[in-house]
């Protein structure tokens, strides 16, 4: 009876003990739940959400396998099971990392490349506003493309993708309406049967000097350069400033556009309002036909003229004309002693296709 | 055998009491409430990571639970201690989180402040900037560069309205930079205007 009584009361004890002291914790509990952190904080729940939602799924499950487990007798207690089924779900969750990782490197990658085309479309579009003086409408476009990607930039190095990918998809059409603006002015100096006219107009007139040994003047606008040839040969070179409007052809009064044609100086004033200057016949006849033409479209109102008072002369090379070709005092003092009334001057807009604009919009 | 009745008896009282311990559903529902209250608070956008932790530590703690409440012999000792310690750390973070973010709202409004003025300076230096036939071009292009800065700033503002300091603070501030670059830019051709002069 007393052997009975006592082993009774160890069994009792030993129950009773039991159920305060479950084994510890296996260590891989631990490292799943700080390992499912880990995933978390690097965004696995957004960028594999069905990946991270499946690893979430099975720690849940077994969480709660282990949570059955621990609720046995503790004498019955076997976590060999549920180690194994976590050591499992640890090797799913270092897959979804190097996924998630690799995903994210692809995306940085894209983002990067894609803030990269963006700035080098920018800083093309900008060259161009500038070398055309069209800052208007397409800076204001311009600078808010700037702005965003100055954003998207700064999400992109704080590591937020989805962020920067949401915004940067809002530049392109700020360059669109940029390059809308620019179009009509630019478009006409990647136009290659243009560029031929401009660059016949050239060739003749360096033509017409070799064959008459005489000297003749070429503007070229894109490069805002005035050459002068004698017989043929290029002898002097000089930067000039144009129009408001330079980049584009005069077409009526008022329009601070630089004239593109073959002319000739008409008149020699030694003292003009800007120094010197060199005047030039402006119109001429394709100037008057082509007014009448835009006058018959409705291009230009019925009340507007064609305009006249074109020359070159000086005043400086860093400030803009109303259509007139500007030159320093001094080098229009030393043009103006080299030419003569009736000197060849042919402007145009480029010489070549390979011209500023062009590689400016090829992006090069 | 009038010791084993009593033992028996005894045994069977011990597990009736020990089962019959219920599980702490104030003390839960007070650190659930707690939590909630952070998390009403904006816990999620502005400490993400105590977020996740507490929801971890709430989720622990259910576990504890059903692990005691599936037991001959319920202990709630430990699922208490765990309580406990959510909720000190929930009450404990809400402060904090409240200054996280007015620190943030204050930065951002800072921030928007910082651009407005720079924004009103520039336009003030392109005003008295000689317009002639030289600096017409440039002083449209930058009075256009400001334009575009300074409609941005209403964006600055919603961002903060919503709570979105973070991009706030960032758009102010990169609207502030410009401003200051075409402040620079109208400074530095004045300056090169009055060097002509002379």
């Amino acid at each position: 009876m007393n052997t009975l009584f006592r082993l009774l009361t160890i069994s009792i004890l030993l129950f009773a003990a039991s159920g305060c002291n479950s084994p510890p914790d296996p260590p891989e509990i631990d490292q799943a739940h700080r390992q499912d952190q880990l995933l978390w904080r690097a965004g696995a729940h957004i960028f594999l959400k069905n990946q991270y939602d499946d690893y979430s799924g099975l720690l849940k499950q077994a969480n709660a396998n282990f949570t059955k487990e621990r609720s046995d007798f503790v004498l019955f207690i076997d976590y060999e099971d549920i180690v194994a089924e976590y050591r499992r779900i640890l090797a799913i969750g270092n897959d979804l990392n190097s996924s998630l990782e690799a995903l994210k490197e692809v995306k940085f990658s894209a983002l990067q490349k894609q803030l990269s085309d963006h700035r080098a479309r920018l800083k093309n579009l900008k060259h161009a506003s500038s070398l055309v003086n069209e800052g208007r409408l397409a800076r204001k476009s311009l600078t808010k493309a700037e702005l965003l990607l100055t954003e998207v930039q700064s999400l992109y190095e704080r590591g937020d993708i989805l962020r920067a990918e949401d915004k940067i998809v809002a530049v392109p059409p700020n360059f669109e309406k940029a390059e809308a603006a620019l179009m009509p002015i630019i478009g006409r100096y990647a136009d290659k049967d243009q560029v031929k006219k401009w660059r016949a107009w050239v060739d003749s007139t360096i033509a017409e000097s070799r064959e008459t040994r005489s000297k003749a003047i070429i503007v070229n606008k894109i490069k805002k350069t005035l050459h002068v040839y004698n017989a043929g040969k290029l002898i002097k070179s000089y930067p000039v400033e144009l129009g408001r409007n330079g980049a584009k052809d005069k077409l009526q009064s008022g329009d601070q556009a630089t004239p593109e044609g073959k002319y000739k100086i008409t008149k020699k004033n030694p003292s003009s309002k800007f120094y010197k200057s060199l005047m030039i016949n402006y119109p001429n006849e394709d100037d008057i036909k082509a007014f009448r033409i835009a006058k018959q479209k409705g291009l230009v109102s019925k009340k507007a003229s064609i305009g006249n008072l074109i020359a070159i002369h000086g005043g400086g090379d860093d400030s803009m004309t109303y259509g007139c070709v500007s030159m320093k005092n001094s080098e229009i003092e030393e043009l103006y002693n080299m030419v003569e009334v009736g000197t060849p001057v042919t402007i145009v807009g480029a010489d070549e296709i390979d011209n500023p604009i062009y590689r400016t919009l090829r992006g090069s | 055998m009038k010791n084993v009745r009593l033992l028996l008896i005894g045994a069977a009282a011990l597990v009736l009491v020990a089962g019959c311990a219920k599980p702490p559903q104030q003390e839960l529902t007070g650190a659930q409430d707690a939590v909630k209250v952070l998390s009403d608070s904006g816990l999620q956008k502005f400490a993400p990571d105590t977020a996740k932790k507490l929801n971890a530590d709430l989720e622990a703690i259910n576990q504890e639970l059903k692990v005691q409440e599936d037991k001959w012999f319920k202990n709630y000792d430990k699922a208490k201690q765990m309580i406990a310690t959510l909720k000190t750390e929930a009450e404990g973070f809400k402060p904090q989180l409240e200054q996280i973010k007015a620190q943030m709202k204050a930065d951002a409004t800072n921030a928007l402040e910082a651009a407005k003025a720079a924004v009103a300076a520039a336009k003030e230096l392109l005003a008295n900037a000689p317009v002639g036939k030289g600096s017409k071009a440039d002083i449209e292009a930058m009075t256009m560069d400001l334009t575009a800065v300074e409609e941005s700033l209403p964006a600055v503002q919603t961002a903060i309205d919503s709570e979105d300091y973070t991009t706030a603070t960032q758009q102010a501030n990169n609207a502030k930079a410009k401003a200051d670059e075409i402040s620079a830019a109208v400074q530095a051709a004045m300056e090169k205007m009055g060097t002509a002069k002379k």
